[in-house]
């Protein structure tokens, strides 16, 4: 989640993430199940966390080689809409396959770091760039 | 360099201890629904269904500022498309979620009280279902991308 001074790309102060696992799992941290809640048929999802312990690395290539962070943690809640029929998709070159439906995502969120706080604006404000909801399997289960 | 070592240990020291304790076994099993009958009271306390063994991450990634990451941003599109794989795990069956989402918000220095305006980008997820564990073991669980 980046905050940036100018408009998007430019001018980053802030990227709270979770870090990159020594496996290699990307910004990627459990959460309680009672966080999400999902209706693929009625092509609805909803993910919603409070106080979620993250780090604050500040920019991108600080966050990608692990530099010096901060504490800090964020709230959230996102709520996915289809807005295009299901599609199936199988990628056997990346190897996933799943059935998705193309969706727009509204956000309302903030962050705490030390001495920082930030507030979204509401999430009718929201801008949508790219959004998906499915069911998917990979990896071993790819085949299935 | 040596990128197998990413990954702040403290934070993942306070994120998994307060559940680790239950161990794999348990959430793997399926045994949650009957976890009162023999779970002592200290680990009932804590038994939130939260995941306690990590997944493990695709193979694939991108390769921003030439460092690779086990992970495809929404967009752009890579072939064969037309979506990248949502997922930040592999071995997994489950419900996926993922965005990109723009916007802007306030901060505020706790300070001295001055606000700014920021733009921000959002790339988050969700992913919940069964997976394969960092111990090799089947798992439910549900995981954010953030």
């Amino acid at each position: 989640m980046d905050l940036f001074t100018g408009a998007v790309g430019t001018g980053q102060v802030h990227d709270f993430n979770p870090g990159i696992r020594e496996s290699g799992l990307f910004w990627t941290q459990p959460v309680s199940e009672d966080a999400l809640e999902v209706d693929l048929a009625g092509g609805t999802a909803t993910l919603a966390l409070d106080d979620l312990d993250e780090e604050d690395y500040h920019n991108l290539l600080n966050a990608l080689l692990d530099g010096p962070s901060d504490s800090a943690s964020v709230s959230f809640e996102m709520r996915w809409k289809a807005i295009a029929e299901p599609m199936n998709v199988t990628d056997t070159v990346h190897g996933f396959t799943g059935r998705y439906q193309i969706s727009a995502v509204q956000i309302e969120w903030s962050a705490k770091a030390p001495h920082f706080e930030f507030v979204s604006d509401p999430a009718g404000t929201t801008t949508n760039v790219r959004s998906v909801i499915g069911r998917e399997r990979n990896g071993i289960f790819f085949a299935d | 360099m040596n990128r197998s070592h990413f990954g702040h240990t403290h934070f993942w020291a306070r994120t998994m201890t307060r559940r680790s304790f239950l161990g794999s076994a348990a959430l793997a099993s399926g045994a949650a629904v009957t976890a009162g009958a023999w779970l002592p009271e200290i680990a009932k306390a804590d038994f939130d269904k939260v995941a306690t063994v990590l997944p493990r991450p695709i193979p694939g990634g991108v390769k921003p500022f030439g460092i690779m990451i086990h992970h495809f941003p929404p967009v752009p599109f890579i072939a064969p498309g037309p979506i990248n794989e949502p997922s930040e795990i592999t071995d997994f069956n489950g419900l996926v979620g993922v965005c990109r989402v723009t916007g802007a918000g306030t901060g505020t220095d706790t300070s001295t009280g001055a606000k700014t305006r920021y733009s921000y980008q959002v790339d988050n997820g969700f992913m919940s279902g069964l997976y394969v564990g960092e111990d090799g073991l089947s798992h439910h669980g549900t995981f954010a991308f953030v």
